[in-house]
């Protein structure tokens, strides 16, 4: 008789407590709710402007990468918050889709890469490389902040994967990513071309002359960051230049080989560092030449380079 | 449990988690501010009187052969209780302790068995114990969280852990100065080490007898 009366008495306790506890879950529940998207609420009106409410939705994810899922409830639309560890911290940001397929926001949490290079993924070049782009659109990783930026692409990935998987829509991999984007170069000092003080090691040297048509094609190899400071088997630096004599004018400039420190002397391989050669008239003693910012003993290579064509073609 | 029988449970000597260790991870998850530890501390008083209230009510009637499971299903119910009430209302508290919410629910219990399994006392005595306990609880987890914040970021900065609003706060030590060792479990243990030994020597020198 005892035992029963223990029993039951467990029992009561049981049903009692669950009694208590689902009332409380309902009593609680939209409290809890509101809560949850509370931490994100001034994320997500960034990102639909006209909505108040959100509501947090469940989501599978198998990469990991997604931290919450939350659906507009006053326009429609759905925002992915978006973890990934970066460079030097978790980068955690959002990411809103319509309910077209298009990605209409993307705002950035939570970013403390290396500013200039991974923080890169937080500036306007790469918010517009993505916003505007569909659920089925690869995003281009930055060269130069690949870690932070494959960090996020990833993500996007996973978020856009969730959305086509709930959306019913199918990517067919034609949007497949393209290749990465390079930062916009950044130009330091002006730099005269002709100049008289090169010193002798420091001067470009001709390789190969070729002759096509009016133009003068000379292969130039001039001694870069790597070679002045003597590291072990530094290489110079090779630049093919290509100048019309009769108008005095530089067509074109190829840096063909850099080999100066990764990352910062092979800066000078950016296209818009050549680019400023095209059809630059050397007519006027007085012409400079931009550098790049950072590289500048790299950028000299190259200028001394065209400036031992200059000197050949006299 | 036998060991706790004879030991009064008291604010320095005997604190119930800096020389006892009880509920000793959860106090290291929750002292990494202040306002954590303040948000964690009102709920586990909060249910270290519920504990108190529904243990002392569920000893009377349960036959002592029942009391270990009855008292499971005391520890469930508390730990989902504290679980959906901190969810509910201290958010950014909750989402910082995570997986510890429920964990601390269930040393409030243990607080309010240290308390009260003491001897054979009356159920006001008992309460008052379990009171005692979770005070002394809470003001220790103030001290380490105190120390804690102090030490990692150099001030302190208090919020309503109810809110979220900050209520205020003061920088003290510069910031080339502060050591970020004690964010980690290992500082954490380190600190609490400290403030035990702190509160054992107050507890020596002063007259703080224990809990009486």
């Amino acid at each position: 008789m005892k035992n029963m009366k223990g029993f039951v008495v467990l029992l009561a306790t049981v049903l009692v407590a669950g009694g208590v506890l689902l009332f409380a879950d309902a009593q609680l529940r939209p409290l809890i709710e509101a809560a949850g998207s509370g931490e994100y609420q001034e994320i997500l009106e960034k990102i639909f402007p006209d909505s108040k409410n959100f509501e947090e939705e469940e989501f599978t994810d198998e990469t990991g990468l997604i931290q919450k899922l939350f659906e507009d409830e006053d326009n429609g639309g759905f925002v992915y918050i978006l973890e990934n560890q970066g460079f030097a911290d978790k980068i955690t940001f959002a990411l809103g889709f319509d309910l077209e397929g298009n990605i209409v926001g993307y705002e950035i949490i939570n970013l403390h890469d290396t500013p200039g290079y991974g923080s890169t993924v937080g500036e306007e070049a790469f918010v517009s490389s993505v916003v505007g782009k569909t659920s089925v659109d690869g995003i281009a990783t930055i060269s130069g902040a690949t870690v932070s930026s494959k960090a996020v692409v990833d993500a996007i990935d996973a978020a856009r994967a969730n959305y086509n998987a709930m959306m019913g829509i199918e990517d067919n991999g034609e949007g497949a990513a393209p290749e990465p984007v390079a930062p916009p170069l950044e130009f330091g000092a002006k730099l005269p071309i002709f100049r008289e003080d090169v010193s002798e090691s420091r001067q470009g040297v001709i390789i190969d002359t070729v002759e096509e048509g009016g133009n003068v094609t000379y292969t130039v190899e001039a001694a870069g960051y790597a070679v002045i400071e003597q590291y072990d088997g530094a290489k110079p630096n090779v630049v093919k230049i290509t100048l019309d004599p009769a108008n005095q004018v530089i067509v074109k400039v190829e840096v063909l080989e850099v080999n100066d420190t990764k990352g910062i002397g092979d800066k000078v391989l950016h296209e818009d560092f050549a680019k400023q050669f095209e059809n630059l008239s050397y007519a006027d003693p007085s012409v400079e030449a931009d550098t790049v910012s950072m590289a500048t003993v790299s950028s000299t290579s190259v200028i001394n380079a065209i400036l031992a064509a200059l000197n050949a073609n006299k | 449990m036998n060991k706790l029988n004879n030991i009064k449970i008291g604010f320095f000597r005997n604190n119930p988690v800096l020389s006892l260790a009880l509920g000793l991870t959860t106090a290291l998850a929750v002292t990494g501010s202040v306002t954590t530890a303040l948000g964690m501390g009102l709920l586990i008083l909060l249910l270290v009187i519920v504990a108190g209230v529904l243990g002392g009510l569920l000893h009377k009637v349960t036959p002592s052969e029942m009391m270990i499971p009855v008292g499971l299903v005391l520890s469930a119910f508390l730990a989902k209780l504290g679980e959906l009430l901190a969810l509910a209302y201290m958010p950014t508290v909750a989402s910082e302790v995570g997986i510890f919410i429920p964990l601390m629910a269930v040393n409030s219990l243990i607080l309010f068995a240290a308390g009260t399994l003491t001897e054979k006392t009356s159920f006001g005595e008992s309460m008052k114990n379990a009171l005692l306990a979770g005070c002394a609880y809470v003001v220790a987890l103030l001290a380490i969280a105190f120390l804690r914040e102090l030490a990692v970021t150099g001030g302190i900065a208090l919020l309503n852990p109810l809110s979220g609003v900050e209520l205020f706060s003061f920088n003290l030590i510069p910031q080339q100065f502060t050591l970020s060792l004690f964010a980690g479990s290992a500082g954490a243990l380190l600190m609490t080490a400290f403030v035990g030994g702190l509160f054992q020597a107050i507890g020596k020198s002063g007259n703080d007898k224990g809990g009486k």
